[in-house]
């Protein structure tokens, strides 16, 4: 090429991509919420002039809350995102991204750092919950530990994970007088979404079998006897953060007459509601399909267990899909998340019979936080 | 306002561009002044009054030097306009720095003035002292236009973190410049690259330099690491910083000398502060280390001389006592350097000069930049500990192996482009008529990609600090 059409071509080209994008910034709508990454995005900052003379304490002033509605507002916005992270995998050929990695196809967030006091701590909550709420009524307790996917992949792969046999470790210690239900032979990285952080309904029913067993109940549950519904498109909580071009995931949740006529009911709205909320597929966060996402308490009364049996279970979101698996062997569960409820309100809600299972289920990574002042 | 965000580089720019080359000739310095003075205030709103009011120092002290000229009054505002520039920059960068001393020194108890600094201070203060220091001498010429004198501090490709752009390098381009496709696509091209300097390689560099800092058990080899990230981070900053800014100086006509020279192939630490920062090297060598009396001294006086101007260019840079130390321990290093050391080295065979020159200087750059980046000396001494292993920290650890794995790859590119390995390569190319043709094509997607890797990076949030805009 000649030099002087050269020189054309490099500064009208490049002129033109700049004012191609900020054009189509422009005219293109807004966007409220980013699903890829969870998130509302910022609208354009209202003017004022104090706004513009003066900065925020954070140092922050209004030609930096313009930058921020530009960023979050750019024209195709998830390319890009995803033309940064593919540059830095395989240019820069980092391991990971902001802590996020891929093996395959399948997304994880690496978890490393063991903060042995939290673990501690958070075995000191169970023994407080367990002193306050079962002491008076020969309640039989269990507990199990959830191990996040890390515990799968990361170390065979090459990256960071926790020590998770410490964690166990401090756990059983802590623990020790009551059951502990190990699973991590039980799963697999396969029995995970490859897009987010949990565990998929219908490949733990050997879990909810070996947990219904361990706490003395037959261990029946048999995907055969379950209607598989299934949601396509499942973009998991790792799928924006990664940024990368990987098929979403499907939801799969069981459903059949016994769990159709259960009642659920949610403290939080003070109403009943159904067991899985299929107005949350396609939303922010699909996975809430499984009993409405995070709930400080609910119940689940099943009419067709005529026992009286009942189970209460301090769990995080995991226990959200894995619930329902476990309904069938009693007349009523209970599911508490300790992080999102005060004591107090727990104490006049949480009405329990004598000889009730009581079985304990956080994640690796809650474990591995839950302690930090989360129960009052 | 910074070049590496989506404000200036999809609105403010390419609206300044248009405007500037669709007003006639006579408007064009008033484009320039408008959008500079948008751009700082941007940032920095209040401050804005402050540069305004240096420049209209400036400018009425170059009036009263030029029309007092062989009289003792040009002196008398030649030294008003040093009092009331080095005051300002006294005042706003370095009040704080002698209330702490004095109030730890003498155990009072001054409250502290907690001022911001203003962005760019540091740069356009002594723009505007050179341009009064050169009239004085003669060597530039009065500007009567306050605007066109404004214009030339305000300019934003330049304003906020230099190079030092002295009056009399553009002062003809100021009146009188000529534009070209040629120019601008130069222009267009310093900037890409510049831009793909900061963004691409500085940023992650930084981002390593946190991780390790934030590791949750250091190690002696984590301190080393971070250490060189760190080496290679403020080079890629400041000279994409200088690349952009003399870029889009082209794209507007005017020719920026150069402010980095590959100043890691350096063979000694003199020919690293040759290649390194150039347009402030000289600027102290002109303006302190000259009137000084240079090297035309007693040996006493040569060797106060270079500690004052070196210790003036770590001050410069911070108003703590680490910049200090810095700028006192390379001072240290060239006087060796200077009465002994180079002898030395230039009498070894060429290849083993090179080699062990080389070594030395890059190890003892290293070292400067850790006392430049620590926060405080306190911190300086603390970090050394852990490099050589003196406060017991083990050598190397999992996490640390991990990401040292993991940011190698942006370390070992980063290490190639700091020499001229590539443009050389690229040149060669470029020799043969077939190698120019197909470079011809490349380079303009060359830049846009660049353009649209560094969007995308800003976009999805990466790690964006500026280092000079501190000082």
């Amino acid at each position: 090429m000649k030099n002087k059409i050269q020189n054309v071509v490099i500064a009208v080209s490049f002129l033109a991509v700049l004012l191609f994008l900020s054009v189509s910034g422009i005219i293109l709508p807004d966007n409220e919420i980013s699903y890829s990454e969870r998130r509302k995005l910022a609208t354009f900052p209202q003017f004022s002039a104090e706004k513009l003379w003066k900065k925020d304490p954070g140092g922050k002033g209004y030609f930096d809350a313009v930058e921020e509605y530009l960023l979050d507002q750019f024209p195709a916005r998830d390319a890009f995102r995803t033309l940064n992270v593919s540059a830095r995998k395989y240019a820069f050929i980092q391991k990971d991204i902001n802590g996020i990695y891929t093996v395959g196809n399948r997304i994880f967030k690496m978890d490393y750092v063991l903060n042995e006091q939290a673990v501690e701590r958070s075995a000191d909550v169970y023994l407080k919950v367990i002193d306050k709420y079962f002491s008076e009524n020969s309640a039989n307790i269990y507990y199990t530990i959830v191990p996040d996917k890390n515990y799968y992949s990361a170390k065979a792969n090459g990256y960071l994970s926790l020590d998770y046999d410490k964690m166990f470790g401090i756990m059983e210690e802590k623990l020790a007088g009551y059951s502990f239900i190990d699973i991590r032979n039980l799963l697999s990285e396969e029995d995970y979404y490859r897009t987010d952080l949990h565990w998929e309904q219908q490949k733990i029913t050997d879990v909810a079998n070996a947990l219904l067993e361990a706490m003395g109940e037959a261990g029946n549950v048999n995907i055969a006897d379950y209607e598989e519904k299934r949601f396509e498109g499942f973009e998991g909580a790792y799928y924006g953060q990664a940024a990368l071009p990987i098929e979403p995931d499907d939801i799969v949740y069981l459903t059949n007459d016994m769990l159709e006529n259960c009642k659920i009911f949610d403290y939080e709205t003070g109403k009943y509601v159904s067991m899985y909320a299929e107005e949350k597929l396609g939303g922010v966060d699909s996975y809430d399909v499984y009993l409405h996402g995070a709930k400080s308490l609910i119940t689940i009364e099943n009419p067709g267990e005529g026992s009286g049996k009942e189970l209460v279970i301090f769990r995080d979101s995991f226990g959200s899909s894995l619930a329902p698996l476990l309904t069938g062997e009693y007349s009523k569960i209970t599911l508490v998340d300790i992080r999102y409820i005060n004591s107090n309100i727990l104490g006049r809600l949480l009405k329990v019979s004598d000889n009730c299972d009581v079985l304990f289920m956080y994640n690796t990574g809650t474990l591995n936080t839950l302690g930090q002042g989360s129960i009052s | 306002m910074l070049f590496s965000s989506i404000t200036f580089l999809y609105y403010f720019l390419p609206a300044t561009v248009l405007l500037y080359f669709l007003v006639p000739k006579k408007l064009k310095n008033f484009i320039l002044l408008i959008a500079s003075l948008f751009f700082y205030f941007a940032g920095e709103p209040l401050y804005s009054f402050l540069m305004i009011g240096a420049s209209l120092s400036g400018y009425i002290h170059g009036l009263f030097i030029e029309k007092f000229r062989g009289s003792g009054l040009s002196k008398a505002a030649l030294v008003s306009s040093l009092v009331v520039g080095l005051g300002l920059l006294g005042f706003f960068k370095y009040s704080d720095f002698f209330i702490n001393n004095i109030n730890g020194i003498f155990k009072t108890e001054i409250p502290l003035l907690a001022l911001a600094l203003p962005i760019g201070i540091s740069f356009y203060t002594f723009q505007i002292l050179s341009y009064t220091i050169d009239l004085y001498r003669g060597k530039a010429k009065v500007q009567k236009n306050f605007f066109d004198f404004t214009t030339y501090v305000a300019l934003f490709p330049q304003l906020i973190a230099g190079p030092i752009v002295r009056y009399s390098t553009i002062q003809d381009e100021i009146d009188h410049r000529t534009h070209s496709f040629e120019d601008i696509a130069y222009g267009v091209g310093r900037f890409a690259i510049g831009l793909g300097k900061k963004i691409l390689l500085s940023n992650t560099l930084a981002e390593f330099g946190v991780i390790l800092g934030e590791l949750s058990e250091r190690t002696v080899l984590s301190y080393w690491a971070a250490a060189i990230a760190f080496t290679l981070q403020i080079y890629f900053d400041f000279s994409g910083y200088s690349d952009m800014a003399i870029g889009l100086g082209r794209v507007f006509g005017f020719h920026f000398l150069e402010n980095f020279d590959y100043p890691y192939i350096s063979k000694s630490i003199t020919e690293f502060w040759r290649r390194w920062h150039i347009s402030l090297g000289t600027w102290f060598r002109d303006y302190v280390y000259i009137p000084l009396g240079g090297n035309r001294v007693k040996k006493w006086r040569y060797v106060l001389n270079i500690l004052i101007v070196w210790g003036l260019t770590g001050f410069w840079h911070g108003a703590e006592w680490n910049f200090i130390i810095w700028g006192l321990y390379y001072g240290i290093i060239l006087l060796i350097e200077k009465l002994f050391l180079l002898n030395i080295l230039e009498k070894l065979p060429s290849t083993v000069n090179s080699v062990i020159g080389r070594i030395y200087t890059l190890f003892f750059t290293v070292i400067g930049f850790v006392i430049f980046n620590a926060v405080g000396a306190g911190a300086v001494k603390e970090t050394f500990s852990a490099m050589f292993g003196a406060n017991g920290l083990t050598l190397c650890n999992e996490e640390t192996l991990y990401y040292i794995t993991s940011y190698l790859p942006v370390v070992i590119i980063s290490a190639v482009l700091a020499t001229p390995l590539m443009k050389n390569i690229y040149n060669r190319i470029c020799e043969r008529e077939a190698g120019n043709t197909v470079m011809g094509f490349i380079k303009p997607f060359g830049y846009i990609a660049i353009l649209l890797v560094c969007t995308a990076s800003l976009i999805d949030g990466s790690f964006n600090p500026f280092i000079y805009f501190r000082f």
